[in-house]
């Protein structure tokens, strides 16, 4: 894992929003500098497009900048951020399944096999299949497997298993309370495993 | 006891660490007694363990100058009243507007000033006396605050054929109506100046704040007991209208009779100049009957211009 999910200061945050709040640009430039490749990871991890998580990486730096009065400090400058992020990828991915609702049939069915209970029993102590798999072609499937889950999961396990960030800030980046985000957290990883198992099973 | 599903369910939980310390030994519990379950966190164990450890991306080199190439563009909006002002607008468009508004009422009021300066001067240098009828017109307040101008003090005896305009005292309750007086002066000046003595200019000059004090002081309980209709003059343009009669047989009442012909109605006005002058007011429209009714008995040698945008004014007429 990148070393970017690092918190800077929060305090060093709010000085530079305030004076972001007085049109101090190059304090802008530094949470820019701070900020964006998480942000950008967000939005690839989301939307699983590069190209489109730079353009929401962009607007979402823009849009901050043109709301940062509005911004009144009640959350952390990162989760508010985090936010943006999230509802532009939102908006991209609905743009997208707009454009081609076929992909989307295959998220719901794959979900909704978590319910059930798929079997792939293995009934020892053995390594699983999935165990022995290699690396890189486990991370292939369990990133196309992340793609399939509904984007709610998705964002759930992006922000806090990929980007670590804090239960408080994802509930504040999402307005979700605590127990929806990790009740869609452990399914969303629930999700990943099955579908992975699944995947190497049609294999 | 917790079901296996039940347990399954925690599994996710478990794996992460967000299990209570109970919740986490019923699951150790089962776990210890259940391969299912254990193939089952074992692979969520490496689903996560994956997932964890996704590489992030790195940003493309350009990313930053791009978003600040954008930012530079966009002015920040602020909270505070100067930003609200300018909202939504992002310009100075509001300020401007009430930058333009200002220059424009004070150069307005700096034209009018420079005006009655203007007329003030224009006596001194013909030096010529004013018009003679300082008879003040009614007032319904006193306007003793305001100077009369010089042109108002006239010498009674300079007016014999010209029917002279005069202004003093009229009713004046505000500056601002007094300037635009005063600058309707030099008109009626003019067009009576040529019966003046320069003695008698001179002498105006300094008679005429005390001529006007003492006809308004005159005057004013004269309006008040007459029984004429209230003068609303406060606001209206006023004009002069000079007579000039052949036989000498133009008296007050005629002129009166021609006012009501026409539609005006006649002022309160001062008694001692009661022969010689008739404050009227009349609108705008009827100004031309008005003429003519007058024509009928005298001759006009001053006729006023009136703005077009006034509907209704006061008539100062003399003879």
């Amino acid at each position: 894992m990148i070393a970017d999910v690092k918190k800077p200061k929060t305090t060093d945050d709010s000085k530079l929003v305030n004076a972001c709040k007085r049109g101090d640009t190059s304090a802008f430039e530094q949470l820019v500098n701070r900020y964006q490749n998480r942000m950008l990871n967000i939005a690839f991890r989301i939307t699983g497009n590069y190209d489109d998580a730079c353009d929401i990486t962009q607007d979402a730096f823009l849009s901050a900048w043109r709301k940062i009065a509005d911004f009144r400090g009640d959350a952390l400058f990162s989760t508010w951020l985090t936010s943006i992020v999230i509802n532009l990828s939102r908006n991209r991915l609905q743009q997208i399944s707009s454009n081609n609702s076929k992909e989307s049939f295959s998220l719901d069915s794959e979900i909704t096999g978590t319910e059930g209970s798929i079997k792939h029993d293995a009934a020892s102590n053995n390594p699983t299949a999935l165990e022995l798999m290699e690396e890189a072609e486990l991370r292939s499937f369990i990133e196309s497997c992340i793609r399939t889950l509904p984007v709610e999961f998705r964002e759930v396990l992006v922000l806090r298993d990929m980007q670590e960030l804090a239960y408080e800030e994802i509930c504040g980046a999402l307005g979700l309370k605590d127990g929806t985000v990790k009740s869609r957290l452990f399914r969303a990883r629930e999700g990943v495993r099955d579908c992975v198992r699944s995947a190497m099973g049609m294999a | 006891m917790l079901t296996h599903e039940e347990i399954k369910k925690m599994l996710s939980a478990y794996c992460s660490g967000d299990l209570s310390s109970a919740e986490r030994a019923w699951v150790d519990e089962h776990l210890s007694s259940c391969p299912s379950c254990r193939a089952e966190l074992a692979d969520l164990k490496t689903t996560l363990r994956i997932i964890r450890n996704t590489p992030a991306v790195e940003s493309p080199t350009w990313l930053t100058s791009r978003i600040m190439a954008n930012i530079i563009e966009q002015p920040v909006i602020r909270n505070g009243w100067l930003q609200r002002l300018f909202f939504p607008l992002h310009t100075k468009l509001p300020l401007e507007i009430l930058a333009l508004l200002i220059i424009s009422v004070t150069g307005y009021y700096l034209t009018q000033d420079s005006g009655s300066d203007l007329n003030k001067a224009i006596p001194q240098l013909q030096q010529q006396p004013a018009p003679p009828q300082s008879a003040p017109s009614p007032v319904k307040e006193k306007t003793e605050t305001v100077p009369a101008p010089a042109v108002d003090a006239p010498k009674a005896e300079f007016h014999t054929n010209i029917a002279e305009k005069k202004r003093a005292g009229s009713p004046t309750t505000t500056q601002k109506s007094a300037v635009s007086d005063k600058t309707t002066e030099p008109d009626a000046t003019i067009a009576t100046m040529h019966n003046r003595s320069e003695s008698g200019a001179a002498k105006m000059k300094k008679a005429a704040p005390a001529r006007e004090g003492r006809a308004l002081e005159s005057s004013a309980p004269a309006s008040a007991g007459n029984g004429f209709a209230p003068a609303p003059t406060v606001d209206l343009p006023r004009i002069k209208i000079s007579l000039i009669m052949g036989l000498d047989t133009l008296s007050a009442k005629t002129v009166r009779q021609a006012v009501y012909r026409s539609g005006g109605t006649v002022l309160p006005i001062a008694e001692a100049r009661a022969d010689r002058q008739l404050t009227a007011r009349i609108s705008v429209t009827q100004l031309e009957e008005l003429f003519a009714q007058l024509e009928k008995q005298a001759r006009i040698v001053e006729r006023p211009a009136v703005a077009k945008s006034v509907k209704t004014v006061i008539v100062d007429i003399l003879w």
